[in-house]
């Protein structure tokens, strides 16, 4: 009887220990407070993988032709969607459109250098001299936009709560690596690849295969000859600075000194790339591809941010 | 005797083997299922707010992001977002 006992007595401690152990040797991390009924059982994650869905194809062709705003457009493509209350909506909707009124000098500048693109590419021949003279109106043009938009996004935050503030600061980076991801001059030897410029116009202009070829090697003597290469490290580094500061309870926008050098950078080096693109493709187009290419060039002229749909 | 050393290989035995079951599943688990919704999603999305974190609905899991920038999920999905799965496609924004 005692030998049974003790028995199990032993066993019951040996479960005890399981237990103990299974609590402890999962990854679980501090569970957050409960508010609304949640189990509290929350498993630790790692890094944003960067795939190429659906979705982020479509942003990556919205970045590879809109560079004007740099993170102010970032800023406005977050507010549309890091979801607000219906108390918020109209404060919000009315920042929104002085963001975009305020974005409107770059806008024009950038719409000018794509149809400049556009009526190159359908002519067979892009004007050089004219597509780089529009380049340089919207590199500067983009340094200017920051100071222009400073009161608006300062707006913005002060209509936001903490928990909005943090995923604008998560969408306005999510749009930054996207954008890195279409423009970076990593991304040169990848174009052909899935969900890159090259693999996009071969499915919508049906290219050859020959074409595809003297279009990527001819893509990649291209840049190989640009002189000033971009720098992501000025972009992150100012990423993490608006991120810091947007997230804090007291912002001011015009603290950001960064912002104007990253800016006209990011369109500068943008646009560049743009039409070293379409210089390199238009040769290797027949007249009708080029006809169907201008008039995609032209979508993106014409594309005004917000009036997509959800 | 033989009982008394049956019962103590069963009494230690057991939740060893137990112990290391504990331990294996999980990890197991989130090798095969951890995967945080990429940058595409997270531009795209509206977020629904719970616990002050902004949350998204990705590969059957709820997603959010700690104080820390790490991506965080639920095992066990909270009450709160069972009103918020069904209709979670329409929270999407088209870029076109």
């Amino acid at each position: 009887m005692n030998r049974t006992l003790w028995s199990s007595g032993l066993a019951l401690a040996g479960l005890l220990v399981v237990g103990v152990a299974g609590a402890g040797c999962g990854s679980s991390t501090p569970a957050p407070t409960s508010t609304a009924g949640g189990t509290p059982d929350v498993s630790p994650a790692g890094t944003v993988a960067d795939e190429d869905d659906a979705t982020s194809a479509d942003l990556k062709a919205h970045h590879r032709h809109h560079h004007h705003g740099g993170f102010a457009m970032f800023i406005l493509m977050a507010a549309d969607t890091v979801g607000v209350t219906p108390e918020q909506q109209a404060a919000v909707d009315k920042i929104k459109g002085d963001l975009h009124a305020r974005m409107a000098p770059a806008h024009d500048v950038e719409k000018a250098l794509l149809n400049t693109l556009a009526d190159g590419v359908a002519a067979g021949s892009i004007d050089a001299a004219k597509a780089d003279a529009a380049v340089a109106q919207v590199g500067a043009v983009a340094g200017q936009v920051h100071a222009a938009t400073a009161d608006a996004v300062n707006q913005l935050h002060a209509v936001l709560r903490p928990e909005q503030r943090a995923a604008l600061v998560d969408k306005v980076e999510a749009q930054w690596m996207l954008w890195r991801n279409a423009n970076g001059d990593e991304a040169t030897a990848h174009e052909h690849e899935a969900g890159g410029r090259i693999a996009h116009i071969q499915k919508e202009l049906n290219l050859s295969a020959d074409q595809v070829e003297k279009i990527k090697s001819g893509f990649a003597a291209q840049m190989a000859s640009v002189q000033g290469k971009f720098d992501p490290a000025e972009a992150e580094a100012h990423m993490k600075a608006f991120g810091t500061a947007f997230t804090a309870d007291q912002f001011d926008a015009r603290s950001l000194t960064s912002a104007d050098g990253t800016n006209a950078h990011m369109a500068t080096w943008g646009a560049t790339r743009m039409v070293r693109f379409y210089q390199t493709v238009t040769p290797t187009l027949t007249p009708d591809q080029r006809t169907k290419l201008a008039e995609m060039i032209r979508a993106h002229a014409n594309h005004e941010h917000g009036h997509e749909g959800k | 005797m033989n009982r008394t050393i049956k019962s103590l290989v069963f009494a230690t035995a057991l939740p060893l083997v137990a112990t290391l079951a504990v331990c294996a599943s999980p990890s197991v688990a989130e090798a095969q299922y951890y995967r945080p919704p990429p940058p595409g999603y997270v531009a795209s999305y509206e977020p629904v707010y719970y616990n002050g974190y902004a949350h998204y609905y990705y590969g059957n899991r709820w997603y959010y992001r700690d104080h820390g920038g790490a991506w965080q999920y639920y095992n066990h999905e909270p009450a709160y977002f069972g009103g918020y799965r069904g209709g979670w496609e329409g929270r999407r924004h088209s870029w076109r």
